[in-house]
């Protein structure tokens, strides 16, 4: 249903790729209390195509381990499959429109299956296997983002510009959020695509267990600018080294609660080269 | 911060704070003439010539009716080599229908109602003009859940009907099914379609196409997606054919919500998603709507559980109030009061606008239900206009009604108006 007619409205060229690392770490208080981690991530590259998934399960949820990490291989499966299927649709509105019908809903219901199958019960309680997830998509065109339930999606450019793109949902206050295992929960999946970066950009996804750790939104928001120092130093694999370090101490020293964190970096473009989706 | 200038004139604007991004701009807050803005900048982009003279032409056309959000003044970011427009700002009292869907705000059936009706109205009074929206969908309403006030947002797309300036033909799942098949552009008749699935998706809670066809879709497919909502378009309640019902715990939504409304409300939907699905003239027009929707708010019954009911005139006459659909108990009916050939009942949290009393200014309510200061039981009809009104009471005795007043609501009663005359029953 591609219907945009004046196709000088796409973007004139495809946007680089961004870099990824990602670490999910154990909580503090489910080392000290032996109680397995409740947060997932997944992520995958492919076909030009960047895909990056967080997931928390619920503290009170038996299966929310499993729950979780279902959430983010349903997700990032989902997610290559729309950026194969949306590649050549020009106009973002659309792509937009695509992702909040059907790939909200199909996201959802697959998750809903699996766990299903995971419980080889047809009448399964949801709520034992529930969880938040937060996703991310980058292609040369378009990036994609999700929210389900708490967490921090921060994009940061280079100079200083920090953007929440996904508005807090009010149904996330204290311990209470939105969940996959709700009625109806691929309503409550916010999701929102926007160009892709041409940019310095730095993008982060972690569950709530991060930003909890801090005394305020604006102190935890501090953790971007020295990411980006880091992304733009350091190899993706040298950063991946050091997370769970890193994450560690911020859950021993903060909210004790596991940890699942993602980094996409898209580096400045050089002087005089012209971006391109396969640089 | 961004800085803005108007265009012709040269005035500056600053953009103090990112409101919001989405695939077509960013939207700033502004202050302009000493009050605060919307302005939404283009991207690059998407910042294209045609984009440019379809803005200019909306903004000599000038807004419809106060429920859009127009585009004002043209202005241009220098600095960033784009443009864009400024435009009220959107007071905070207004949420998305996405909230709505996902159950963040739940409206009552009275701000529903009279959300579809301000969106017909505003839709009639912007067809009416020769221009079309083409883009009518969840993502450009927002409306007050405690009133039903409207705004209609995203006005640059609009153009002069059956144009493709712009490119736009509409969100997947609102277009029309002869725009998703590339057999014509936007119109006032597509509109119509698209306006048609948002009052579903509204009233009913879900798609009017999506039933068992959209329930075996497991991934996004888009050929499967234009034969669902253009090639082989099927409502979900179509007498007809029954293959394409609602699936129990997939659609709940309209399964839950179709039996509550009265039967011309699904005949209008059934209209338009079985006929208007095949032949644009058939559609059901604004106007149609919006009497429909002036008919249903002006019939909503409270019953004493707190659920909102629908009273149905043509019912109640032959088979006595329905019972509440919620604690299904008998109705107790508050009185009504006829105007022509319209029943409004006056329940305490009933209002009149003008087109009850004949004006086409709905913008403030003129009449509202006052409750008597000394006697509590006895409600009246509060005068909220500028001039009288006159009480005949059922013994022949005249009283005027000043500005301000109330004639008490008592079967028998007969107000005129001015234009019109209302007859209270009880």
């Amino acid at each position: 249903m591609s219907g945009d007619l004046d196709r000088s409205n796409e973007a004139a060229r495809p946007a680089p790729l961004p870099t990824l690392a990602k670490a999910c770490v154990r909580g503090a208080k489910h080392v000290r209390d032996n109680r397995p981690g409740q947060d997932a991530i997944a992520s995958a590259a492919a076909d030009d195509l960047v895909a990056l998934a967080v997931a928390d399960g619920h503290g009170t949820s038996a299966r929310a381990d499993v729950g979780a990490s279902l959430a983010v291989q349903v997700a990032i499966e989902h997610l290559l499959r729309f950026g194969r299927e949306v590649r050549d649709v020009a106009e973002l509105r659309r792509v937009q429109a695509y992702a909040s019908h059907p790939l909200r809903l199909h996201l959802v219901r697959d998750w809903i299956d699996r766990v299903r199958q995971h419980a080889n019960d047809d009448a399964i309680d949801l709520q034992i296997y529930g969880s938040t997830l937060l996703f991310a998509l980058a292609t040369p065109s378009y990036l994609l983002l999700g929210q389900l339930g708490d967490g921090d999606i921060l994009l940061a450019r280079a100079g200083g510009d920090l953007v929440r793109p996904i508005a807090a949902d009010p149904a996330n206050f204290a311990e209470e959020t939105s969940s996959l295992c709700q009625p109806e929960a691929w309503t409550k999946l916010q999701v929102r695509v926007q160009p892709a970066p041409r940019a310095e950009t730095l993008l982060l996804l972690s569950t709530d267990g991060y930003g909890k750790s801090y005394a305020s939104d604006a102190v935890f928001e501090q953790i971007a600018p020295d990411y980006l120092e880091m992304m733009r130093a350091d190899q993706p694999a040298d950063v991946e080294r050091q997370l769970p370090e890193i994450l560690d101490a911020v859950s021993a020293g903060g909210s004790g609660d596991d940890i699942a964190f993602g980094i996409l970096y898209w580096a400045a473009p050089k002087e005089g080269e012209a971006p391109c989706a396969s640089s | 911060m961004r800085e803005f200038v108007t265009v012709p004139a040269g005035d500056r604007i600053a953009g103090r704070k990112l409101l919001g991004s989405g695939g077509q701009g960013e939207v700033w807050l502004g202050q302009a003439g000493g009050r605060d803005v919307a302005v939404k900048v283009y991207h690059q982009h998407t910042a294209t010539t045609a984009q440019r003279a379809c803005i200019e032409r909306v903004i000599d056309k000038g807004p419809p009716a106060s429920c859009f959000l127009w585009p004002l003044t043209l202005v241009e970011d220098r600095a960033a080599g784009t443009y864009g427009y400024v435009m009220e700002l959107r007071a905070q009292r207004f949420r998305s229908l996405e909230d709505f869907m996902a159950r963040r705000i739940v409206p009552t059936f009275r701000a529903l109602m009279t959300a579809a009706w301000q969106l017909a109205d505003g839709f009639l009074r912007l067809h009416s003009l020769g221009l079309c929206y083409r883009d009518i969908s969840f993502a450009n309403v927002f409306f007050d859940p405690v009133d039903g006030d409207v705004r209609i947002c995203d006005n640059d797309n609009v153009d002069v009907t059956g144009t493709t300036s712009g490119g736009i033909l509409g969100t997947p799942r609102f277009m029309a099914p002869e725009v998703v098949r590339r057999e014509a552009l936007p119109s006032a008749e597509t509109d119509r379609f698209s306006l048609a699935v948002l009052l579903f998706h509204m009233l009913m809670g879900g798609h009017p196409l999506d039933g068992e066809r959209e329930a075996r879709i497991r991934c996004l497919d888009i050929p499967a997606l234009e034969k669902l909502y253009g090639f082989e378009p099927l409502y979900i309640f179509d007498p007809r054919d029954a293959s394409n019902r609602p699936r129990k715990g997939v659609h709940d939504n309209p399964l839950a919500f179709h039996p509550l409304y009265p039967l011309a409300v699904r005949e209008h939907f059934e209209r338009s998603f079985t006929e208007g699905l095949h032949y644009p003239t058939k559609r059901v027009r604004e106007s149609e709507w919006r009497k429909l929707f002036a008919r249903v708010v002006d019939g909503i019954v409270p019953c004493a559980c707190g659920a909102e009911n629908f009273y149905d005139p043509d019912t109640y006459t032959s088979q006595g109030a329905d019972a509440c659909w919620a604690c299904k108990r008998a109705l107790s009916l508050p009185p009504r009061m006829r105007v022509d050939d319209h029943v409004i009942v006056l329940s305490r949290d009933a209002k009149l606008r003008g087109h009850h009393l004949g004006s086409s200014d709905d913008a403030a309510p003129v009449a509202d239900i006052s409750q008597h200061p000394t006697n509590p039981g006895q409600l009246g009809l509060r005068n909220l206009t500028a001039t009288a009104w006159t009480l005949t009471r059922p013994d022949g005795t005249v009283v005027d009604v000043p500005p301000g007043r109330s004639a008490a609501i008592a079967s028998g009663n007969k107000i005129n108006f001015g234009t019109v005359t209302g007859e209270i029953r009880e």
